[in-house]
């Protein structure tokens, strides 16, 4: 039952060319579902004629149901593949949404349905045309009608989701821990040759270090990302001054997370965690040369989202800085720890384990890496998951 | 160099590039008049956004001219330094507030490879102690101001400046943030010798007539 003005759907089924996305409208036809199905069919553009859903010529389906094309219709062709198939795949569907309960028998009169239909004009098999929009049709009819997914579910999958066309997942350490590979050396090629044996893990972020930002501009970040396009990389800018300018530059250059020093003017430091959030980026302060962390983030008017701690501090510390800053602050720890000590580090409160040489100079960068993993069990997202629940 | 041979005849116009962007900063420079006095700083974001190869871009333009890479390193000393001096700075700073080992070992890859160490006071409220404690010494020191303070701070501490140049053996100290033409008389008799310029001359429409107001105000023209 609707307990909204309306509800939506969306489903996609099927495979390429004839992939069928769908996302639709139920509602009352005194709502605005009723108004946006009566304006939509008074008042068709070139290209996206809308049209009834009909089980068979002369017998629409109920509840009414609009089909609207998104693929703008060029020619006949285009227009048959609407027409055809995919019309009587949307009222079938509709059809048995309501034989099935997934609508209720009793408001067949009372609701309007609007759905958009994607068909990608290279599809042409009027098999798979017709069952892939048969079957999204019907799936986002019943998400519409239960109202999936609800917001928990929204959040849960959040950070795990990789979208399909940019084909890595944007996952802004929201899944810790993590093990944080500084990159210091000043050579590209041997960057290169560091990032090619890495893991190619979830679990790994890679800062790329200020000095090798400061040898061949902060672009490197964007070349890290050409090589890693789902790793996290932290721009370690170290920013004194311009606050707002270089977290901008670190942004553009794509950059995830940017660095500024605790040893800063505050207003530097101020500024830059603003234009962070401007941006929609992560702020992460370098506490390097600074004797109490917790006294400068108490003064600052704006938290940083990372704080990175140097040496060995307590599990206390490491809460204390947390809720200095604020709801899903994390800490960084900055400490060449073997794989023992980067266990108690995160057992300890700790986000990030950053090693630096310890890494980068191993004889056996990829066995390295992965032996921190292991330690603290970071497995791939995907890994263990079947991703057939929806 | 050292910074005494290479700053023999003061006073310096150094002229400040906080401009991420090489179009425009290409356009400036070659509209700077071509005077021995001007020292060309790349600005701490103009490194970051290029990479210190910029200064070797600065010197095709002006080849004599005096490159100031400024890098404000606070850690990783050594590499920095070496870094400037293969991309052909003249002088390379580093910061104040950064441990003093990592200071230390700046200058001393400094002086190795040929480039004049700077210390940078970037929110270091008193730069003497830390003078005091370095083993070696910087060749120069810029008192800075930061830029995101120009607006809200109005006082300069240009007050020890004879105490610094003491301590540093006589090198010539820089003045840095928010430096307008009225002000350079009393930085000059305050002791400095480098006045670095940023905006006031690099925002300006004429910019070579901006900067030959410095100058002519420093009595070098």
């Amino acid at each position: 039952m609707i307990s909204q003005a309306f509800s939506i759907g969306e489903a996609l089924i099927g495979e390429a060319p004839e992939i069928a996305h769908i996302d639709l409208i139920v509602g009352s036809k005194n709502g605005p579902a009723g108004a946006a199905f009566a304006t939509s069919l008074a008042q068709p553009r070139m290209g996206h004629t809308p049209i009834m859903a009909v089980i068979r010529p002369n017998l629409p389906v109920k509840p009414a149901t609009l089909i609207v094309p998104k693929v703008t219709l060029r020619d006949l062709e285009a227009a048959e593949r609407i027409f055809g198939p995919a019309q009587s795949a949307v009222a079938k569907a509709v059809a048995d949404a309501v034989d099935e309960g997934i609508i209720p028998r009793e408001q067949a009169e009372e609701l309007a349905i609007i759905v958009s239909v994607f068909i990608h004009p290279r599809g042409k098999d009027f098999q798979r045309i017709y069952r892939y929009n048969y079957s999204a049709t019907k799936l986002a009819l019943s998400r519409a009608m239960a109202g999936f997914p609800d917001i928990d579910v929204v959040l849960e999958e959040k950070p795990k989701a990789a979208h399909a066309m940019i084909g890595f997942r944007i996952n802004n350490l929201e899944e810790p821990p993590y093990i944080g590979v500084e990159l210091v050396h000043d050579d590209w090629r041997r960057i290169e040759g560091v990032l090619n044996d890495l893991p190619r893990k979830d679990g790994i972020v890679i800062k790329a270090g200020a000095p090798l930002i400061k040898k061949y501009g902060i672009e490197v970040c964007q070349k890290i990302h050409e090589m890693r396009p789902e790793s996290v990389v932290i721009a370690d800018m170290k920013s004194l001054d311009t606050g707002n300018l270089e977290a901008r530059m670190a942004g553009d250059s794509t950059a995830d997370v940017v660095v500024f020093s605790a040893l800063a003017p505050l207003k530097t430091q101020e500024r830059f965690i603003k234009e962070c959030q401007t941006i929609g980026v992560l702020s992460y302060m370098d506490t390097i040369n600074v004797a109490d962390p917790l006294e400068i983030i108490d003064r600052l008017e704006v938290k940083p989202d990372v704080v990175e701690l140097r040496g060995n501090p307590t599990a206390d510390m490491i809460a204390k800085v947390k809720e200095a800053c604020g709801k899903g602050a994390i800490v960084a720890l900055a400490s060449e720890v073997d794989t023992v000590g980067a266990k108690d580090a995160v057992d300890s409160g700790a986000a990030i384990v950053m090693l630096g040489a310890t890494i980068t100079e191993s004889a056996e960068i990829n066995r390295t890496a992965s032996s921190y993993l292991e330690e603290l069990g970071i497995y791939e997202v995907d890994q263990f998951r079947v991703m057939t629940d929806f | 160099m050292t910074g005494n041979q290479l700053f023999k005849n003061p006073p310096y116009l150094e002229v400040a590039f906080d401009i991420p962007d090489w179009r425009r900063v290409e356009g400036i420079i070659r509209a700077l008049p071509d005077h021995e006095a001007i020292i060309i700083e790349a600005g701490t974001p103009l490194v970051k956004r290029y990479g210190v190869e910029v200064c070797k871009k600065i010197h095709q333009i002006r080849p004599h001219a005096v490159v100031l890479a400024d890098l404000k390193t606070i850690s990783e000393g050594a590499r920095e330094a070496k870094m400037a001096a293969e991309a052909t700075a003249d002088v390379a700073s580093f910061a104040g507030v950064g441990p003093i080992e990592v200071q230390e070992e700046f200058i001393e890859t400094c002086h190795d490879v040929g480039v004049t160490p700077l210390l940078d006071t970037i929110n270091l409220h008193d730069p003497l102690p830390v003078l005091n404690e370095l083993k070696v010494k910087p060749d120069v020191v810029e008192l800075h101001r930061a830029i995101d303070l120009e607006l809200t701070d109005a006082g300069h501490q240009w007050g020890n400046i004879r105490e610094i140049k003491a301590a540093i053996g006589g090198g010539p100290v820089a003045v840095a943030g928010g430096i307008r033409v009225p002000k350079v008389k009393e930085a000059m008799a305050s002791g400095a010798e480098i006045l670095v310029v940023g905006r006031a001359i690099t925002v300006a429409k004429d910019i070579n007539n901006a900067a030959r107001a410095f100058l002519r105000e420093m009595g070098v023209e």
